[in-house]
């Protein structure tokens, strides 16, 4: 777990403070009594690969170290994460290919075309038109002064 | 003379069926401006939501071992499905910011005075839902953003003893809390937003649409007055499928442009995410005074809203006629906006199990 807990710091954040805290759940791994299913050494060679700052070889080290821990991890139930392999972020954009391309313009193209038709459909009148339409012969109270029209209609 | 043309023909063909005319009722003019379509808005949002959402289901495995890596493998394997994903993800956000905007608008105009109190509350059930389908699509990319939010939920259910039961991870544990999680965001939420949907549409035919507080009412005050133009109900529908679109095209470039990350694989013991900026304001209470913030700050926000229509009882409808109205809503809104700002400034802090 706490060697796991050192890939997630590295996972989020290689900055020299994410660094610092993957350092210090090392640090734990290494000196709590319970290091079932780790194989040491790679956690040790790790540390040399994190104050070298070879992240990546760093997170492999760390990966590899808990590998019999992880194969012998039941299958996940209630809230247990059920993770083996910490893999970091996968960015939301990876450049604009033809794919890309084609859906921005067909989006577009909606777009326009939804525009133009509430454009269309717009309400005969403004609610300033049917303020003014309907003040004089109105039944029930008129305020004193209505918001302005929120949007145009047609004239 | 010329006979009907072949639309009418086919619509005639249908309504004889279907009795599809019945959509012709008359609806007050002032009901197809943009303000007052929001609630049509947000339903359309909630289409493209189910749309998308069906076509996700098909590659992503809802077990712990595989969720993070199935959502990967959709977004870079499977044609379309970044663009599918994105789409899903900016018509939550979309869904929500509508939602809001029309429970905005009902409150401002006074749109949930008498008779339509009822109506205000299965909007605010709605609006409860929104968030809690925002916050259990958070978990599904099973993250460590994603995991995090679970163990808030654990904690919370724990928090509200007895009434948390379901929440707790003890409940079924032998089933991943994931699996039961999505059960809930696939199917019984847009369930019951389709069941309450419907009803809150039929209560706006019932009592029909409310008056603009800038124009005359009926006698009785709860109604537009009957010489105010109208236009059929279908012409509203054409109009909200209109500004539908144009959101679809919004929700599509943004997709394009902005698609959402898959954050780390999850690992147990660490709080290291900032939640969604939805539940923003929820965590600067969390940060001030712990977990049960969440709670107070949550359970204090809706009991808020229900209270709303029992609370103010001026018959009044338009803003300025409504000072203390106005200036309780705007403290509100205020201390919302700024509880969500004062998040953006502050860094993730450890709170789960302690």
């Amino acid at each position: 777990m706490l060697v796991q807990q050192a890939l997630g710091h590295l996972a989020h954040d290689t900055s020299p403070a994410g660094v610092d805290l993957a350092m210090e759940k090392v640090d734990d791994a290494l000196a709590t009594q319970d290091q079932e299913g780790v194989e040491v050494p790679k956690v040790e060679e790790a540390v040399g690969a994190l104050e070298a700052g070879q992240f990546d070889q760093a997170r492999v080290l760390l990966q590899d170290s808990i590998k019999q821990a992880l194969d012998d991890q039941p299958v996940a139930t209630g809230n247990q994460t059920g993770t083996t392999l910490v893999v970091p972020e996968l960015p939301g954009r990876s450049g604009m290919g033809g794919q890309g391309w084609g859906f921005l313009v067909l989006s577009v193209v909606v777009l326009l075309l939804g525009v133009a038709l509430a454009y269309r459909f717009r309400p005969q009148d403004t609610v300033g038109d049917l303020r003014r339409t309907l003040a004089p012969g109105g039944t029930g109270e008129v305020p004193a002064e209505g918001p302005g029209d929120d949007e145009g209609g047609r004239s | 003379m010329p006979g009907p043309s072949r639309t009418r023909k086919v619509v005639d063909v249908i309504d004889d069926r279907l009795g599809i005319r019945a959509l012709e009722y008359p609806v007050p003019a002032h009901a197809n401006n943009l303000a007052w379509s929001l609630g049509g808005v947000t339903a359309a949002a909630f289409g493209i939501l189910v749309a998308t959402g069906f076509l996700l289901v098909q590659f992503y495995s809802p077990v712990p071992e595989s969720a993070n890596q199935s959502v990967r493998d959709m977004v870079t394997e499977v044609w379309g499905m970044r663009f599918v994903r994105g789409l899903h993800f900016w018509s939550s956000q979309a869904m929500y910011v509508t939602a809001a905007l029309h429970l905005i608008r009902v409150f401002v105009t006074g749109s949930y005075k008498r008779p339509r109190e009822g109506n205000w509350l299965i909007g605010v059930a709605m609006f409860g839902l929104v968030l809690l389908a925002v916050f259990t699509g958070t978990v599904l990319k099973w993250d460590q953003e994603g995991f995090e939010a679970i163990g808030h939920n654990v904690e919370l259910g724990a928090l509200l003893g007895g009434v948390g039961t379901w929440f707790s991870a003890d409940f079924a544990d032998r089933i991943p809390i994931l699996l039961r999680l999505y059960g809930a965001h696939v199917v019984f939420i847009p369930g019951v937003l389709l069941v309450l949907m419907t009803l809150h549409g039929l209560l706006v035919k019932r009592h029909k649409i409310s008056p603009h507080p800038a124009l005359p009412t009926s006698v009785s005050g709860d109604q537009a007055p009957e010489d105010e133009p109208t236009e059929p109900f279908t012409h509203h529908l054409r109009r909200i499928g209109a500004f539908g679109l144009a959101l679809l095209g919004v929700l599509g470039v943004l997709s394009v442009l902005w698609p959402p990350a898959v954050g780390p694989a999850p690992v147990e013991g660490l709080e290291i995410t900032k939640p969604p900026w939805n539940f923003w304001w929820m965590f600067t209470l969390e940060n001030w005074i712990g977990l049960p913030g969440i709670l107070y700050g949550g359970a204090a926000f809706f009991l808020l809203l229900m209270a709303v229509p029992f609370v103010d009882r001026n018959p009044k409808r338009y803003w300025r006629d409504r000072p203390v109205a106005m200036a309780l809503g705007l403290l509100v809104l205020l201390t919302l906006t700024v509880l969500t700002i004062l998040m953006a400034f502050t860094t993730a802090k450890t709170h789960l199990g302690m």
